[in-house]
């Protein structure tokens, strides 16, 4: 059952693209496996991480010399949409996507550019977040620059560390935000797990000190003026995250509406039924096309971003009431999806902070 | 029906273009202001709004869609639903002719004979005959097809008897586009005819119906044996149905366009109110204004996806979720002007803007004009949810 309504506008390159990665979470990372997942055995991830590498797909935003034209942005939202859908580990796909953009739109030398495609091409990078899982935080960064021994000090948290090989610090230096990237394996030794509302994806804090300098750790050290401007566009990402998780909590609710049966009839018969899921397709379909139409501008990506959290949360919340008891138990899907919409809603840029910044630009 | 191809780019060039021609011709005998947005067509400013339109359609802004041969443009309709939302977000002076050309004229093209297509077209792009729709009546709205006004067949007439309601223009209107039952009620939508009444015949009366803005917009018509020669009926006899139903989702979608643009227009207004509020309320204020600004904006994303079926001449049943996003958007616009201005929208004492009320309550109309929201729903729940009926 699939209620889609608009569809994005793919030439057939990236048609193919969405349909790789289609095929392969269908082949390798359905239900059963991402159940399996959700009762923290890993191995169908680093399977899938494997996979995923080998199609190039992690490297779609550094092909692009011009650096990502609105149309790999639609591309990259389609695939964090079936990210959604699967619940993906967040760290394996949408923050690889978001990471890489970041180091796309800073690293404009077009030898370091090709290094980073080879290298992203094989590597999963997955970014360094506050402890409210904020990218870019100048009131409390999760990682700053001491400018008399030249150590950062690390203090945030990594989603899905045990998948990553790289990961960037958004380091504070002087008020000025730097993006460093770093082998996961240096800071692994500073990690411990924490309990996440995510059954899907992991979170590790991470607290301690590096040695940039000497380390030799941090292979690109570049200056981001604009990361909140950059952080802001790839936050659409995170939306498209949420639709997936929206659009599929919608398709299981109706699928079980049409068997359950209640005062001899269906359930998905009754009016009352079919005008809230009604409405519930309605504000996915909004949020859809903000995701899909959102014409690369600053103002629609962060519309899409705040709607994105408020409507997957409805959503999640309405399939388990429409769920009935069902909904509440552990082995229904619906509860997985409402944890990953609040990280969603929450991550790399809340609500709240894209709300602020809209109502700067007002 | 199949649209002429039209490109994102070409609408854009083409609203660039009007708008512009607007800018220095726009008349000044329409009210630029809130008012204006919801203002009933005064019996008084008629002659001048027929002008209006024969002027959009002399200059070349309207017949779009329209073969040359029957006085149109030729191109795609999209260009026209162009003008209406560019005279929507200027609440500049709309044109009269509304029904004719979006309603009428598209089912004459499709369904209608060469003769009836050669006689009524053209006075419909000139604004020279004026049309209303009967469709709707007191006990068949939202369920159209138990339409009980009659059509009995007497030799080459057809002799109809019955009552319409909610019908815009109908008190000028020089022809109606009536649908009515030429078979058995419980044959349902297979035994209803889309007739061309001419309002001037003997048996019509039109009465008029107050709304709650205090305006009377719409009208009963009341139809005692009137007689219509059969060369009247538009397509075959018992196909009415089909034929009224092929415009309704170009019809909705025209009505997000002109929602959306007049919801924006007062966005924009408030904007600019919420700029002289104290400091302290500031940040409350303009918080209520991204809730806003989120509410168009997907709504508005929603208008452009819609645009791009449409361009593909691929529009169906999701204007109804179109509908349901505008129909909020501009509820909401309105709901949250009133709040802010408090007593300022309750009269029209010195400092008070009594019209934003006014619009609210226009604003209602919204979600029962073109499918109430609760029908709209059922169409979502049974055919894109595929859930029972």
């Amino acid at each position: 059952m699939r209620f889609r309504v608009i569809e994005p506008e793919l030439n057939e390159e990236d048609t193919l693209s969405v349909r790789t990665f289609e095929s392969l979470l269908g082949r390798s990372y359905g239900r059963t496996q991402m159940r399996v997942v959700a009762d923290s055995n890993r191995s169908a991830v680093s399977a899938l991480k494997a996979e995923l590498v080998n199609t190039g797909l992690t490297s779609l935003f550094l092909m692009d010399e011009e650096g990502n034209d609105g149309s790999k942005m639609v591309v990259a939202a389609c695939l964090s949409q079936l990210s959604g859908r699967h619940l993906v580990p967040l760290g394996l796909l949408t923050l690889h996507l978001i990471s890489s953009y970041l180091l796309s739109k800073s690293i404009r030398e077009p030898l370091k550019r090709v290094e980073l495609i080879e290298e992203l091409g094989v590597k999963v990078v997955t970014p360094l977040l506050n402890n409210r899982l904020q990218l870019v935080d100048k009131g409390s960064p999760q990682a700053s620059l001491s400018p008399a021994d030249g150590k950062v000090s690390v203090n945030g948290l990594v989603l899905d560390l045990d998948v990553s090989d790289l990961v960037l610090l958004p380091v504070l230096d002087d008020g000025v935000t730097r993006l460093f990237l770093i082998e996961s394996s240096s800071i692994r030794r500073f990690a411990t797990p924490v309990q996440f509302i995510d059954l899907t994806s992991t979170c590790q804090m991470v607290r301690g000190e590096l040695d940039v300098k000497t380390d030799e750790i941090a292979r690109y050290y570049v200056k981001s003026d604009q990361i909140l401007e950059d952080v802001a566009h790839s936050s659409i990402l995170l939306a498209a995250e949420a639709l997936g998780c929206a659009e599929r909590l919608l398709e299981m609710t109706v699928e079980h509406l049409m068997v359950r049966e209640t005062f001899g009839k269906k359930v998905a018969s009754y009016q009352a039924i079919k005008h809230r899921c009604s409405d519930l397709l309605v504000r996915i379909e909004e949020l859809r096309a903000t995701v899909l139409y959102n014409s690369n501008s600053k103002l629609r990506c962060l519309v899409s971003k705040a709607l994105a959290g408020e409507v997957v949360t409805h959503v999640a919340l309405e399939a388990i009431q429409l769920h009935g008891g069902v909904g509440f138990t552990w082995d229904n899907d619906t509860h997985l999806y409402l944890r990953r919409g609040k990280v969603c809603d929450n991550l790399v840029i809340d609500s709240r902070h894209a709300r602020e910044l809209l109502s700067r630009i007002l | 029906m199949r649209e002429g191809v039209v490109t994102k780019d070409d609408l854009e060039a083409f609203r660039r273009r009007f708008s512009e021609w607007l800018e220095r011709n726009s008349p000044d005998w329409w009210p630029r202001t809130i008012e204006s947005i919801h203002r009933r067509i005064y019996d008084d400013i008629i002659p001048q709004m027929r002008a209006w339109q024969r002027r959009l359609y002399e200059e070349g802004w309207l017949g779009y869609g329209v073969p040359e041969r029957y006085g149109g443009k030729g191109g795609s309709r999209l260009l026209e639903f162009v003008i209406h939302e560019e005279l929507a977000k200027r609440s500049a002076a709309p044109v009269l002719n509304r029904i004719g050309l979006v309603t009428a004229l598209p089912i004459l093209l499709s369904h209608g004979t060469d003769a009836q297509r050669e006689r009524y077209v053209p006075p419909i792009l000139r604004a020279d005959e004026i049309w209303c729709q009967g469709f709707s009546e007191p006990s068949a709205g939202s369920d159209l097809a138990v339409l009980a006004c009659r059509g009995e067949i007497k030799g080459d007439s057809l002799i109809i008897s019955g009552q319409k309601v909610w019908s815009s223009l109908a008190h000028i209107a020089d022809y109606c586009l009536l649908l009515c039952r030429t078979g058995k009620v419980e044959d349902r939508h297979r035994s209803i005819t889309c007739v061309i009444l001419p309002m001037k015949s003997e048996g019509v009366r039109v009465s008029p119906i107050k709304q709650i803005t205090g305006e009377t917009e719409f009208n009963q018509i009341f139809l005692s044996e009137v007689r219509v020669p059969l060369e009247n009926v538009i397509g075959e006899l018992n196909q009415g149905w089909n034929i009224a139903m092929m415009t309704l989702n170009h019809e909705r979608l025209l009505m997000c366009m002109e929602m959306l643009a007049k919801a924006s227009a007062a966005f924009n207004r408030f904007r600019g109110m919420i700029e002289e509020v104290g400091e302290s309320d500031k940040t409350y204020w303009k918080a209520r204004a991204v809730d806003l600004l989120i509410d168009l904006e997907k709504s508005k994303a929603l208008l452009e996806s819609m645009m791009n079926l449409a361009q593909r001449g691929e529009v169906g049943p999701e204007t109804t979720i179109m509908k349901l996003s505008a129909t909020n958007a501009i509820q909401r616009t309105y709901l949250t002007i009133n709040e802010y201005l408090g007593g300022g929208a309750t009269s029209d004492a010195d400092g008070c803007d009594i019209s934003w009320f006014r619009g609210m309550l226009w604003s209602r109309g919204r979600a029962i004009a073109g499918g109430t929201s609760e029908v709209l729903r059922n169409i979502i729940s049974e055919r894109i949810l595929e859930m029972p009926r």
